[in-house]
């Protein structure tokens, strides 16, 4: 093999390898967007009402679970929450569109359905509900959710 | 004065190369260049050219020195012959090339792998970026052993070279995959013991106030907050950290999220 040929074996390998390369990384990335556990502390509230909450959200590829845990206070009220949402998902950059399968109840919760509703999203609560939000990097250590112009909350990956 | 290597070379056992015409052993292992006697070299030659077969000592006598008109004792033959040995084995291999039959001569046994090759005088292989002395040393001697393997470094460098072009690339890509979303925020100073981020573009200081007025909004000291509240939309988020948002950091932070605020003007 004469000087120019070596010269173009080696161009075309290193084209090769840095295919690759990039290749391997954008696999590895769009692994990294559709299984990652995160958790958030979350205060909504509305009038005189505060729900306190620990939400923690695995993904695993195509489905994952919404795990709520923590207090409602409404006026002098204050009930337990304690719910799981199992979901199916599919993620198109930063948005992920997700549809609840079931909603389980555990026995430590004995909150109202009907009250949390009117500050969770429904996809929460019921199976078989969509429900859209957009994940924006915050740095590499969690993710912002927001539905819309307005943040929701910081989810911190675990 | 030096040369390039040209013609022919022998291969043996696929470690040592042979080049008869620049009376030179070269080593694919470690890179060990070793000029041998011509007379040496000769009778090499003529080993090779026969391997198998009993080459008479007066026939490796001819080849090495009467073809010259030289005349050779015993004794320098078989330093000479001694030389040859330890050059192969400095070259890198251990096994026996040149066997002795007592009182008849020497032979270059049928199992030691050897094989005549004619480079391709178009191809600049390693081996061929040597140069040797015309007259060579009276010992086996070393040469220049970074010179032959500078080929090789010159491959390890543009591979390096290439992986570290790969790299750079798959960092700008990732810096700009993964930006941070708290960049979108604009520090507008301490109100009431905390560091306060506005979100640029739709939230303005004139709504913070009003907020943290309607809402008995507190902070604790050295607390981060990041402020987002758009007019179109009745709510407002609230994002509390320990400290500014920085990569590699990590942070701890509670969300606040305001069902039906909206700023008044």
């Amino acid at each position: 093999m004469n000087k120019p040929q070596l010269f173009g074996v080696f161009t075309l390998l290193s084209l090769l390898f840095l295919l690759l390369a990039l290749g391997a990384y954008r696999l590895y990335s769009q692994y990294q967007q559709t299984h990652f556990n995160c958790e958030a502390m979350l205060l909504v509230h509305k009038d005189d009402a505060e729900l306190a909450l620990m939400v923690n959200f695995i993904f695993q590829g195509d489905n994952g679970i919404a795990s709520l845990k923590g207090t409602l206070k409404q006026g002098d009220k204050t009930t337990s929450v304690s719910r799981k949402s199992y979901f199916d998902f599919n993620q198109m950059k930063q948005v992920y569109h997700l549809k609840s399968i079931s909603a389980v109840t555990t026995p430590a919760d004995n909150s109202d359905s009907k009250d949390l509703a009117r500050y969770l999203p429904l996809f929460y609560l019921e199976p078989g509900l969509k429900f859209d939000f957009t994940a924006y990097p915050a740095t590499k250590e969690g993710y912002v959710f927001s539905t819309g112009q307005v943040p929701s909350f910081y989810c911190a990956r675990k | 004065m030096t040369s390039n290597c040209s013609g022919y070379y022998y291969l043996i056992g696929d470690s040592v190369e042979f080049w008869p015409e620049e009376n030179l052993l070269y080593s694919r292992v470690n890179g060990e260049k070793i000029t041998l006697f011509i007379a040496a070299s000769r009778c090499l030659q003529l080993l090779l050219s026969q391997q198998g077969e009993l080459v008479p000592q007066r026939d490796l006598f001819e080849a090495g020195w009467q073809k010259n008109g030289l005349e050779v004792s015993n004794n320098t033959f078989y330093q000479n012959i001694l030389m040859l040995r330890k050059g192969l084995k400095l070259a890198g291999y251990e096994q026996t090339v040149i066997k002795t039959v007592p009182r008849q001569g020497l032979t270059v046994p049928s199992m030691v792998p050897v094989a005549k090759i004619i480079p391709d005088t178009s191809t600049t292989s390693a081996e061929e970026i040597f140069s040797v002395e015309e007259n060579p040393l009276p010992t086996p001697s070393k040469v220049d052993k970074k010179a032959s393997s500078r080929p090789r470094h010159l491959w390890a460098i543009l591979l390096s070279l290439s992986f570290g072009v790969g790299i750079a690339l798959l960092a700008a890509w990732n810096s700009t995959e993964n930006k941070n979303f708290f960049s979108h925020f604009n520090f507008v100073g301490n109100i009431e013991q905390c560091s306060v981020y506005l979100h640029s573009g739709q939230t303005s200081l004139q709504s913070y106030r009003q907020f943290i007025a309607q809402n008995n909004f507190t902070c604790k000291k050295q607390e981060v907050v990041y402020f987002t509240a758009n007019p179109l939309v009745p709510r407002a988020s609230v994002i509390r950290c320990e400290w500014p948002f920085a990569s590699g950091t990590k942070n701890l932070c509670i969300s606040e999220y305001y069902l039906e605020w909206q700023h008044n003007e």
